[in-house]
């Protein structure tokens, strides 16, 4: 099982790994990014993972925008703060968010959900697809 | 014969051609041409010969060719009278040898033929008609010259023309019938030419022979007529295709009159059975014709007389019905058929037989003379039908009868019962009515009085026969006299008449009579009428009296003039307006009223007066201008109202002087201005300074929201989930990660949220306490975005006196975070410190995110809010190219 974190807080980052790997210490965290510059790299050039845990706010840009520059159909998973976006992310696209600071039983399920699955909730997430959550400057 | 001589002179010897030669020769010549011309005469002469002897021949052919056609023969005889030439066209049919030599004289003697022959022999005839052996003959005779001109013999030609002669006599017998003829005849050839007409026709129509034989007949009868009546037509058409006609034809006489003749017209064909001609016989009828038509009119006029007659007539022989017209069938329900099936006593009620039979028999006796008597009928459907029947005795085709004539009573009886129960019904009703009733005769006297006139008049029946007069006051007899001579004579009703009544007591009440004459048979027979008794109108009428007069002195002690206004004038005004006006009232009855009137308001009293000429009804108080008799003009105020005065529309006025008034009211309304001009400026004064209490008011409110509106922004921002779950979020992973630190986050964050909580209420904090809050708080940035954010304060002590919006620095912090993007390569570097006495700036290098979530701007807005609440300077946000500057005002 590939999992990647896109976090911009360390800390944050860190806590969610150890989470991830109390919970199954096979999951290999593929990659820690921290920025949408550096998300659309890694994807550009790596295999997808079976799934993305997405913070919202990251350095550069919000996450939305990654994929507005590659397209990704692993499942995602926001990790967020702020309910606002990812009320509308949920209800409008079907994408689960887990609030922080995560709850341990809340990302257990999300993992048994998204990792014992056989690819039922891939689907491609591209250009335009946030842009109603979106508010561009 | 021809010959043809030649002579060619031919050489003789021994001669010399000279001179001599030539003579002979000439000779020669000569005689040569002789003999030749004389060739040629001989050959003409033969050649005329031939021709004559062909011609001769041709003759004879002709004649034998004639001969063997005709029946003719032609003879010759000399002068002896022997045959020198016989031929008969049948000599060869006949066998018959040639005469020729034959003495004819001797052949016919003892014939017509020799008287003939001798006759023509004598020279004394040269053509007779004469009858050998039952054959006629025609002949006729010319001499004979022989060359030397003297007469040898007669030739001859005989024709027979026994047919002829036959057809002839034939003819002529049948003519002499035809001329006897009880009949008008005449004969046209095909091409309707006269050919005969007998005596009688001549007598029928007037035309004679000179007038139509061999004429056409269009050139006659129908000469002038243009049109060919359609009768005629259908003659000719008949005939031309060779039918005969029958008819009745009406014809003119040649002097102008009408003739109708029987006819009869039938064609007839020559022996080869063409159409020759036509022969029509008539026979005048005229006569008989008129008396037909005579016959049939006087038939359908009497027919017409009995079909149409409403009475019922019949002809009855033997007690059976002969005849019954429409109207008998109507009256008894039975059809002719079934009556004529019927008996008489068949349509009388049983009871009435006796009566019939009598009534029948004494007519008998009595002939001639006619029965007039009443019967009862039954009808077909048991009704009893009263008649009054006429009854005469005839003769019906040679045997007795009776002609009966019905009138049908039946009705009229029902009319008199009618009339009997209506007037009964009459009787009734006059001795209802509450007035009194009256028949009076032609001396006028009572003949009859209902209940109520017993009992105003006091009288009984006792009184019928009394005179109407004795009841009626003495002066008043003449006109009462008059009135029923009108009546009676002229048929006359009379209107309603006053009259003073005398009651049978002696006292006197006013009546008044509605009489009109009674007829009978269209005679009058006296007078009828009703008696209003007017006691009580009297009385009534005094009291209108009465009450009219205090009326009146009402209107003439009033205060205000009260005219009456009619057609433009003045019909009535009271005492008061007189005094008003300074006129007698003499001056002023049925002058104008607009000549008192000033000009200016006449439009408007002519207004009023046109509404009120159309009917409506309206009250009016308006004002007006009126000249008094000295000129002087008086405001008055006018109460009009519109009704009826003497059967017309007329306005009824109340005119009151308000001059004074008009003083008054002036002054009122002087005062009023003023009152409301103080009004108008009192309601401005009041208006401005509602206005400005108002806009106070709302400011203040403004103020109040706004305040709370930042103290609410302030709250928000400050229980912002967004910061507090962040910091959490880091908090947990340090307790496991980094416990130490994990301790020190957690005393910092609670030193924000306990900052927050001091603070929220205060407008403004110490310079000093916010920095506190901010060194707490950056402590806090610097762990959850570690190397990624930068924030130096440099602020000298003396100036931490100074005061600021409490979290103004917080929430510029945020500002700059959510809106730039942070790295460890690029970090958010944020710098605060005074730039001058009262300004803190707070600066952040620009490093603008492409996308941000929805913000309000709330933040920075709510800072100025506060600000201009405070009544401070407004704080100023804006961007370079690399930077983001705010400046904050501070208070002393």
């Amino acid at each position: 099982m590939r999992v990647v974190i896109i976090e911009d807080e360390m800390y944050a980052a860190k806590r969610l790994e150890n989470m991830i790997k109390e919970f199954d210490p096979e999951i290999e965290i593929a990659a820690w990014l921290e920025s949408v510059e550096e998300s659309v790299e890694w994807f550009t050039k790596n295999a997808e993972p079976d799934l993305i845990f997405l913070d919202i706010h990251l350095e550069d840009d919000l996450s939305f925008a990654i994929f507005e520059k590659v397209s990704v159909s692993s499942p995602i998973v926001f990790t967020t703060a702020t309910d606002e976006m990812a009320i509308k992310a949920f209800t409008t696209k079907g994408i689960d968010f887990l609030h922080k600071p995560i709850v341990g039983d809340e990302l257990e399920a999300m993992l048994h959900k998204y990792l014992n699955s056989e690819n039922n909730y891939r689907k491609p997430i591209g250009q335009g697809f946030f842009s109603d959550i979106l508010d561009k400057k | 014969m021809k010959k043809t001589l030649k002579l060619v002179p031919t050489k003789i010897k021994g001669m010399k051609s000279d001179h001599l030669t030539d003579k002979i020769k000439n000779e020669l010549e000569d005689k040569n041409q002789q003999l030749l011309a004389e060739n040629k005469k001989l050959v003409a002469e033969i050649e005329n010969h031939k021709l004559k002897e062909q011609r001769l021949l041709k003759s004879k052919q002709f004649l034998d060719n004639i001969l063997s056609n005709a029946p003719i023969q032609i003879w010759g005889i000399d002068l002896n009278g022997i045959f020198t030439y016989t031929k008969h066209h049948d000599d060869e049919a006949n066998n018959r040898e040639p005469r020729i030599g034959q003495s004819a004289l001797e052949l016919y003697k003892g014939t017509a033929a020799e008287t003939f022959l001798r006759k023509v022999l004598n020279g004394e005839i040269q053509s007779d008609i004469i009858e050998v052996e039952g054959t006629c003959y025609d002949s006729r005779v010319s001499p004979v010259f022989n060359e030397d001109g003297i007469k040898t013999g007669y030739m001859g030609v005989s024709l027979d023309i026994t047919k002829r002669v036959k057809s002839e006599k034939e003819l002529r017998k049948f003519r002499l019938v035809l001329d006897q003829a009880p009949g008008a005849v005449f004969i046209m050839d095909k091409y309707s030419n006269f050919e005969y007409i007998n005596p009688y026709f001549t007598q029928l129509s007037g035309y004679t022979e000179e007038d139509l034989l061999h004429k056409n007949i269009n050139d006659t009868l129908y000469l002038g007529i243009n049109e060919i009546p359609e009768s005629r037509k259908e003659i000719i058409r008949q005939l031309r295709e060779g039918k005969s006609w029958q008819g009745h034809l009406l014809s003119v006489h040649k002097n102008g009159s009408k003739y109708w003749a029987n006819t009869i017209a039938a064609p007839f064909k020559n022996e080869q059975g063409e159409m020759d001609g036509f022969l029509v016989i008539q026979q005048d009828i005229t006569d008989k014709m008129n008396y037909e038509r005579a016959i049939r009119e006087s038939e359908a006029k009497y027919k017409t007389l009995v079909e149409n007659s409403q009475d019922g007539i019949i002809i009855s022989q033997n007690g059976k019905f002969k005849f019954v017209n429409n109207a008998m069938c109507r009256m008894l329900g039975y059809t002719q058929e079934e009556f004529y099936s019927m008996n008489e006593l068949d349509v009388v009620p049983n009871q009435k037989h006796r009566e019939m039979l009598k009534l029948n028999r004494d007519q008998v006796k009595d002939r001639n003379i006619p029965a007039n008597y009443s019967m009862q009928l039954v009808s077909k459907y048991n009704q009893v039908i009263e008649v009054e029947v006429q009854s005469d005795t005839v003769d019906f085709e040679g045997e007795p009868a009776f002609f009966m004539t019905l009138h049908n009573v039946t009705e009229s009886k029902k009319m008199q019962q009618a009339l009997l129960i209506s007037e009964k019904k009459y009787r009734e009703l006059a001795e209802m009515l509450p007035q009194s009733v009256y028949e009076l005769d032609k001396n006028g006297r009572i003949t009859y009085m209902n209940q109520t006139g017993h009992k105003k008049f006091g009288i009984s029946v006792v009184d019928y026969g009394r005179s109407a007069f004795d009841f009626i006051a003495s002066e008043q007899h003449d006109l009462m006299r008059k009135n029923m001579a009108k009546s009676i004579t002229e048929n006359y009703h009379t209107q309603g008449t006053h009259y003073t009544a005398i009651k049978k007591d002696g006292t006197e009440f006013p009546i008044m009579i509605f009489a009109s004459p009674m007829l009978e048979n269209g005679e009058v027979t006296g007078t009828r009428g009703i008696i209003l008794d007017m006691s009580s109108h009297i009385a009534m009428e005094n009291a209108l009296k009465q009450s009219e007069e205090k009326y009146r002195l009402l209107i003439e002690k009033a205060v205000d003039g009260i005219i009456i206004i009619q057609n433009s004038k003045l019909k009535f005004v009271n005492q008061a307006f007189c005094e008003l006006m300074q006129y007698r009232a003499e001056e002023l009855i049925d002058q104008s009223y607009l000549e008192h009137v000033e000009p200016e308001d006449h439009e408007l009293i002519q207004l009023y007066h046109h509404r009120r000429m159309a009917g409506e009804d309206f009250q009016v108080i308006y004002r007006s201008r009126i000249k008094r008799k000295d000129g002087k003009i008086l405001h008055i105020e006018l109460n009009t109202r519109t009704s009826e005065f003497n059967g017309q529309p007329a306005a009824f006025i109340i005119i009151r002087d308000i001059s004074q008034r008009l003083i008054i009211e002036e002054e009122l309304r002087i005062a009023k201005e003023k009152l409301e001009e103080l009004n108008q400026n009192l309601e401005i004064s009041i208006r401005e300074k509602t206005h400005k209490l108002t806009e106070a008011n709302t400011q203040l409110i403004r103020l109040q929201k706004e305040n709370l509106q930042s103290q609410f922004e302030v709250l928000r921002q400050q229980v912002n989930p967004h910061f507090l779950f962040n910091s959490l979020n880091v908090l947990t992973s340090l307790i496991k990660l980094e416990p130490n630190l994990a301790e020190k986050f957690t005393e910092h964050l609670s030193k924000v949220y306990r900052y927050v909580l001091e603070n929220k209420d205060n407008e403004l904090v110490n310079l000093q306490t916010e920095l506190d809050f901010l060194d707490a708080y950056i402590f806090l940035l610097n762990i959850r975005f570690m190397n990624k954010i930068e924030v130096n304060v440099t602020i000298g002590d003396e100036k931490k006196e100074l005061k600021i919006l409490p979290l103004a620095l917080q929430l510029l912090i945020e500002n700059a975070i959510k809106h730039n993007s942070m790295s460890k390569k690029n970090p958010l570097k944020i710098d605060i410190f005074i730039e001058n006495e009262n300004t803190l700036t707070v600066e952040n290098n620009l490093q603008e995110r492409e996308s941000h979530m929805a913000s309000t701007g709330v933040g920075l807005k709510n800072i100025e809010h506060r600000y201009h609440l405070l009544e401070m300077p407004v704080p100023q946000f804006y961007k370079t190219e690399t930077k983001f500057i705010a400046r904050i005002p501070l208070k002393n």
